[in-house]
Formats: C-alpha cells, sequence, structure tokens
C-alpha cells in the first residue's frame, strides 16, 4: 500500500473508493449478479467470517469463503432458477454508512493476511442491508472491508469480508449477496 | 393438553403421518415430555470438553442444561437453573469454571452441582445445600466420544440401546479418515428455522431428495468437474437401512464416494494444497487421506437428534412447535495434516452453513410444508415408498431398502409412537 500523506490525495481515494463500493452495492440491489462479479480480481476471495477476530480466511470456519471460481459458481446457482432457497427471489437494499479507507497501521489487521500491494486500499464501511422475500422483510447488520486495487480508471475487489454482527448466532437461511 | 397430543397414536399409520404432528402445540410438548425425557439424547462430542471445569450450555429438548467435566474428570449434564428461583446459573455458551453462581441471589454450585454458598444462611430453611444441589441427569454415557445423556433413569445402556446395526454405521463414519481419530471444530454453523423438528430428522436419512432439492449443487459441480452426478440411483447396493429404536442409516456409497474426492479437486487452494499433502506424506497415504477428506460418503441418524453426515456432527435442538435450530460441526482429523484439515473445513462451507450450496434448499423445502400443511383438504404425509420390498439384513437388527425408500422415515415414526405411548419404556 502507498502511503498517502498529502490530504488532499487521501481525501481524492477516499472519494473514489467511497463511489466504487456504493455502485458495488447498487449492482448487487438491482440483482446484476454477473457484473458485480466482474469487478473481483483473478485472485479475489469473498468471504464472511463467522468470528470478527478472524484475520485469515482459511484460519476457521467461515459462512461463505470463496476463491473467484467459487464466487463465479454462487452466481451461477443464484442465476440458475434452481437456488430453491432464493426462488423467488430476495430484494436487497444495502445502506452503507461511513465508508473510510484506512492507513496503513490501521488496515494491516484487515487485509486478510495478505500484504498489501502497491495502488491497493483498504476500505471499511458499516452497513444495513434490508432484504425481502416472500412477505417477509428482515435486516441485517454487517462490517465490511473492502481491499480494492487500482486499476486505472477503477478499482478491482482483491478481498469482500463481510461480519456479521450476529455471526455466532444461529443464522436465518442466507441465500443472498452481501 | 389437546385431544390430539391424547392420542399420538392417530397421527401416524403404518406409512404416513397426519399433519397435526409438526403443527399442534400439545403434540410437541408431549414430545419434550415423551421422547426427549425418556431415551437418550445426543449432546457433545468429547472433544468439546477436553480439561477438568470445561463447560457448555445446551438443551435437551427444551430443558436449558450445562454440560460439565468435573475436577473428578467426569462429565455431568447438569440442569442450567437455579433450585432457588429458576434462573439461569450458566449463561455463556461455553467455558471453564470450578463453580456456576446465580446471580440473581447469590447462590452458588460446585461443578459437579453441589450447592456450596448460599449467602445469609442463617435465615435458610434447614439443609439448603443437602437439599438443593443442581439437578443432574441420571445417565450419562458415551460412545467413541459421542455424549449421550437422559433424564429418565431406568434407560438401558447406551450401547444396549443404539444397537450392532447402528454402531456399526456410527464407526464407520468416525472411521473415516484412515481410521484416524477425530476431534470437533471449535466452530459451528447453527441455522434457525421456522419449521418442526422433525422435518430435519426425516430429511437427514432421506436419499430421495437430493437429486431434485440440490439439483443446482449437482449442477455447479458438474460443470466445476466435468462429471455428471447425482446422487441417487436404484442400484440395489446403494441402501436404505432401519435398525432398532428409530435409528437408521443411508448408503450410497457405491455410487457416490469417487465424485467426492472429486469435488474436493474444486475447493480453494485444492492444487496446492494435495500437492503439499502428497509431499508430506507419500503417495499411499495420500490416497488414504485423499478418499477420507470428503467423509464416509454415508448418512447415519440416530434418533432423535443425532446426525453423522459428510465430516459433521448435526444436532437437531427443538425450540417449539415450528421453531428449530439445527447445528452442524465439523469434525477434523486429531493431529492430521494441516492441508487435509484446511480442506475439510472448505468441502464442509461449500454445501453447508447458512449461505451453502446445498443445506439452505432443504431448509427452503421445509418452510415449504409448513406452507402445504395449512391444507387441511388431505391431512396425511406419505412414507410409502420401499414399504413391503425391505429385506433383512445379516445381523439380525437391520431391515434393508433401497436408498430411495422411505425405510429410516418409517423406522423414525415408529419409534416416535413407541415412545409417545402413555407408558412407554425407553
Amino acid at each position: 500500500m502507498t502511503e498517502v500523506v498529502d490530504p488532499a490525495a487521501e481525501w481524492s481515494v477516499t472519494q473514489r473508493c467511497a463511489q466504487f463500493v456504493l455502485d458495488e452495492a447498487e449492482l448487487l440491489d438491482q440483482r446484476r449478479l454477473e457484473e458485480w462479479a466482474a469487478l473481483f480480481t483473478e485472485d479475489a476471495v469473498y468471504w464472511w467470517p463467522m468470528d470478527p477476530a478472524q484475520v485469515v480466511p482459511g484460519d476457521g470456519l467461515n459462512i461463505v469463503y470463496d476463491d473467484r471460481a467459487r464466487l463465479l459458481d454462487r452466481v451461477s446457482r443464484l442465476g440458475s432458477g434452481l437456488a430453491f432457497s432464493d426462488e423467488p427471489n430476495s430484494a436487497t437494499n444495502h445502506v452503507l454508512s461511513g465508508v473510510r479507507v484506512l492507513r496503513l497501521e490501521q488496515a494491516t489487521p484487515l487485509s486478510a493476511g495478505r500484504s498489501l500491494g502497491p495502488g491497493e486500499h483498504v476500505a471499511v464501511a458499516r452497513g444495513l442491508i434490508g432484504r425481502n422475500r416472500q412477505g417477509n422483510t428482515d435486516t441485517l447488520h454487517a462490517r465490511f472491508v473492502w481491499i480494492l486495487r487500482e486499476t486505472g480508471e477503477s478499482f478491482g475487489i482483491v478481498m469482500k469480508r463481510v461480519d456479521l454482527l450476529n455471526a455466532r448466532d444461529p443464522l436465518p437461511v442466507l441465500t443472498v449477496l452481501l | 393438553m389437546s385431544d390430539l397430543a391424547l392420542h399420538p397414536e392417530a397421527l401416524v399409520s403404518e406409512d404416513g403421518v397426519h399433519r397435526e404432528i409438526y403443527r399442534d402445540p400439545g403434540v410437541f410438548a408431549l414430545e419434550m415430555d415423551r421422547i426427549f425425557k425418556r431415551t437418550w439424547v445426543f449432546m457433545a462430542h468429547e472433544s468439546e470438553l477436553t480439561s477438568n471445569g470445561d463447560y457448555l450450555t445446551s438443551r435437551i429438548g427444551t430443558d436449558p442444561v450445562v454440560l460439565v467435566r468435573g475436577e473428578d474428570g467426569v462429565v455431568r449434564v447438569l440442569v442450567n437453573r437455579c433450585r432457588h428461583r429458576a434462573a439461569i446459573v450458566c449463561e455463556q455458551p461455553a467455558g471453564n469454571a470450578k463453580s456456576f453462581r446465580c446471580q440473581y441471589h447469590g447462590w452458588t454450585y460446585r461443578n459437579d452441582g453441589q450447592l456450596v454458598g448460599v449467602p445469609y444462611p442463617e435465615r435458610q430453611a434447614p439443609a439448603v445445600r443437602e437439599r438443593l444441589g443442581l439437578t443432574a441427569l441420571p445417565r450419562v454415557e458415551s460412545y467413541r466420544g459421542l455424549i449421550f445423556a437422559s433424564f429418565n433413569p431406568d434407560v438401558p445402556p447406551l450401547t444396549e440401546h443404539l444397537g450392532p446395526g447402528v454402531i456399526d454405521y456410527i464407526d464407520r463414519f468416525l472411521d473415516q479418515c484412515l481410521g484416524l481419530p477425530l476431534v470437533a471444530h471449535p466452530q459451528v454453523h447453527r441455522i434457525a428455522m421456522e419449521a418442526n423438528w422433525k422435518l430435519q430428522l426425516e430429511n437427514g436419512m432421506d436419499g430421495y431428495h437430493a437429486g431434485f432439492t440440490h439439483r443446482s449443487f449437482f449442477d455447479v459441480m458438474q460443470r466445476r468437474t466435468g462429471a455428471s452426478v447425482r446422487y441417487a440411483s436404484s442400484l440395489p447396493t446403494a441402501t436404505a437401512r432401519a435398525f432398532r429404536n428409530g435409528h437408521c442409516a443411508i448408503d450410497p456409497e457405491t455410487t457416490s464416494r469417487k465424485p467426492l474426492v472429486t469435488r474436493v479437486k474444486t475447493l480453494p487452494e485444492a492444487t496446492e494444497r494435495l500437492e503439499s499433502l502428497r509431499r508430506e506424506v507419500g503417495e499411499d497415504e495420500y490416497e488414504g487421506y485423499l478418499a477420507g477428506l470428503p467423509g464416509a460418503g454415508i448418512n447415519v441418524g440416530i434418533f432423535p437428534n443425532l446426525q453423522l453426515i459428510g465430516i459433521h456432527i448435526r444436532r437437531i435442538e427443538p425450540l417449539s412447535v415450528d421453531r428449530t435450530v439445527v447445528s452442524v460441526r465439523p469434525l477434523l482429523i486429531d493431529g492430521g495434516p494441516e492441508d487435509v484439515n484446511w480442506l475439510r473445513l472448505r468441502y464442509h462451507e461449500l454445501f453447508y452453513g447458512p449461505a451453502g450450496f446445498g443445506q439452505p434448499d432443504d431448509f427452503e423445502m421445509f418452510e415449504r410444508v409448513g406452507t402445504g400443511l395449512d391444507d387441511s383438504s388431505d391431512e396425511w404425509l406419505r412414507f410409502e415408498r420401499g414399504r413391503g420390498e425391505e429385506q433383512p439384513g445379516d445381523d439380525g437388527d437391520t431391515l434393508l431398502g433401497n436408498v430411495t425408500d422411505e425405510t429410516p422415515q418409517r423406522c423414525q415414526y415408529r419409534q416416535w409412537i413407541a415412545l409417545m405411548a402413555p407408558a412407554s419404556g425407553a
């Protein structure tokens, strides 16, 4: 990670990251899932841990731990019409608040055990996700962490981490993307 | 008590059950009393309680309990309820403690249940410490690390209750990876559902549903591995088995074992980790580890609340007539190669848990059944498949059907009705 010292440049990175993750959430909420999956890099990890203190995805039992191939499987299953726990489909409404880009010393415990490369940023936000399906609406609470890699005009998602507030409780079925 | 609960025998026929078995709160209350208080109930794997003082909180039926390994090394099951005014004495899911204190009025119990502290004892009725220890369940026994408990002092010894048929399958499950000892993972997937507990009881031993409910999973695997696989077939070697006391198994091994290994190769980091494993253990052991990595390829059901499936221990936890928690806890190879245990967790995550590619679709079916049960024009659910065509097994303890037969469900409901009778034994 490049240490950003110029406040104006730092603010610019934060703004660009915030714009990116809000656009990303919009793809989920519009159920444009293949476009969403295309935001992930070849070496990406999509990860919902059960333990907020877990640093490395493979170190514990997870709710979701996808490499890119598995993420594409997940999207394909959701689009197949045969993922019955999402038929009829759920609709989501992501509300993300206060996207921050972390400085290196804050970012290290959240970088999934990866060394951050040049042009990589760690962004964090808190979120509420409303979910509606079959006449029921529930609300999921989560902290999101992204590792975003500069691709020129935009970013690729190297990691997206979703820490559900109730990850250690009995959970409802979560055939959904967050 | 509802009229239905007064006559549970009217809710089960030889090949079906009445819809109210899943719906009537009186039937549920009677199940908690006559099933979960009369027979052996699975509690935990002993590796969840390794040191003296280790405890975990749980329930038997709906009764809150604490499992605790005492200072003498003995695992006890204590009712988690202060004998004074009923507050729970242990509020943590797990931990280590020499004693439990009810924080309401300060009564303190040693971890073997003995009441050792009552504040201001001079005003207390006599002999309170002798009279009012935590209620300890009269029977706690284990088989190969699987700890069971019973409220019923007269229940037969655990191994006799299980019997040789299901013990053979428990052994096959526990010996799934080169016969090496297994250890419970400290983390567990727990899924809450708005459905009756018996829908999971039936489904975990259902060799008929997989190719349909889980078609999306098989499609993903087919695309990734290039192999077309369906779980069930009508091969005579793929069996469903009914044992004594409601225990059962499904054994599609001949049709599903090889694809299980193929699926391992689709897991994250599989290529690197399998190569690293091969280097670590050598060619011969590598094949053995690979075969055992995804589990034994059988489903074993111990009535009423334990299922051994894949690499996990599944515990069915009824909360009310229409609410249930199902926990699935992976088993790792005790001291086994890190790559094997790492890939076992990834294999488990693929299908199981709240966002897995398989298990959530079972829960969807349970809820769809719940909606269908609102119909009163047809009050019966049917478990007719293979009835009358089952064969006795060699061991005298087994009834054999085809893997898609409803042999296990009929077996489970025979035990249900036996336990629900007014003056049943265990």
